[in-house]
């Protein structure tokens, strides 16, 4: 990946309202059992963690927020890696669900969708990120290089 | 109705893991300090259990102290650099403790043999090898505090 060597700082905000605004939609779809709603969320997850942060429809939704209501500036900035990280494995899941759903697996696909409901709940409500706490973990699974 | 029943019962299991969490989020585990008799080291009533960890530290090349915060950290960590704000600043009046941080990708052998889940996780070492206290996540300011008048309160005895 050819990402700029300075890393693209964000508000702090952002993931959370983002969450916020999945878990909903997300709530909705499986209510509904709407194959098009996931698929629509599948999309937001694909840009934010494919494109970038930036990009991300959410994020640029919570800016446009921010102006409006004039919300501040934030209070603190993190680096994307993170949330985008979580992006990915939300990507993932729900990715995995919406062709479950589409091959007619539906009960697999939304049990899948509602691990992404979980999550994006639990961070839009207490700022728990376990996206991003599985770094550590991801690192000891990963099978040694050297000296094995 | 089984939708809305399954989703509150994902709901409610999800609320029940916030809370486990938020126990158990920078709570300082501290090895039980009983005062020795022993003479020698006077850490001699405590297990040797960080004696990798220690070695890791004087490879480092550092000049080492009799006490060492080790912090596993991973890039891009916030808490992670937040942390390591606060064991400075707890230890900024000990001069026998010292602050060390270690990229969990560059130790992997120590974190398998400590088990560390997650970044930040913080080691209190002594020089000789023995684990006096464990924290994951950003560590509860009392607590860190707390586990480090314990072991001046060690000192002196």
């Amino acid at each position: 990946m050819s990402e700029p060597t300075t890393p693209l700082m964000i508000d702090v905000r952002g993931p959370r309202f983002s969450a916020a605004l999945t878990f909903t939609v997300l709530v909705v779809a499986y209510l509904l059992q709407s194959p098009v709603l996931l698929g629509a969320q599948v999309a937001v997850f694909a840009v934010a963690a494919i494109a970038g942060l930036r990009w991300s429809p959410y994020g640029n939704l919570f800016r446009l927020v921010k102006r409006t209501l004039d919300l501040g500036p934030p209070p603190e900035t993190e680096p994307e890696a993170g949330p985008r990280f979580s992006q990915t494995m939300g990507l993932i899941f729900s990715g995995a669900g919406l062709a479950a759903v589409v091959a007619g697996a539906s009960g697999l696909g939304w049990s899948l969708v509602l691990v992404v409901v979980a999550l994006s709940g639990l961070l839009a409500a207490t700022g728990i990120c376990v996206g991003c706490e599985m770094y550590a973990l991801g690192q000891r699974l990963r099978p040694t290089t050297e000296a094995r | 109705m089984d939708r809305i029943l399954i989703l509150l019962a994902v709901l409610a299991v999800t609320a029940l893991f916030s809370a486990w969490w938020k126990a158990r989020d920078g709570r300082v585990i501290g090895q039980p300090v009983v005062t020795s008799s022993v003479p020698g080291s006077r850490w001699a009533a405590i297990p040797v259990e960080a004696a990798d960890v220690a070695a890791a530290v004087a490879a480092l090349g550092a000049p080492t102290t009799e006490l060492t915060f080790v912090e596993f950290t991973a890039p891009d960590c916030v808490p992670c650099v937040r942390t390591k704000a606060l064991l400075e600043e707890v230890s900024a009046d000990r001069d026998d403790v010292s602050v060390v941080s270690l990229e969990v990708s560059e130790h992997l052998d120590l974190v398998r043999a400590h088990r560390i889940m997650r970044a930040p996780t913080t080691l209190l070492v002594t020089t000789d090898g023995h684990l006096l206290g464990r924290v994951g996540g950003l560590p509860r300011r009392d607590e860190l505090v707390a586990l480090l008048d314990g072991t001046r309160e060690h000192q002196t005895v």
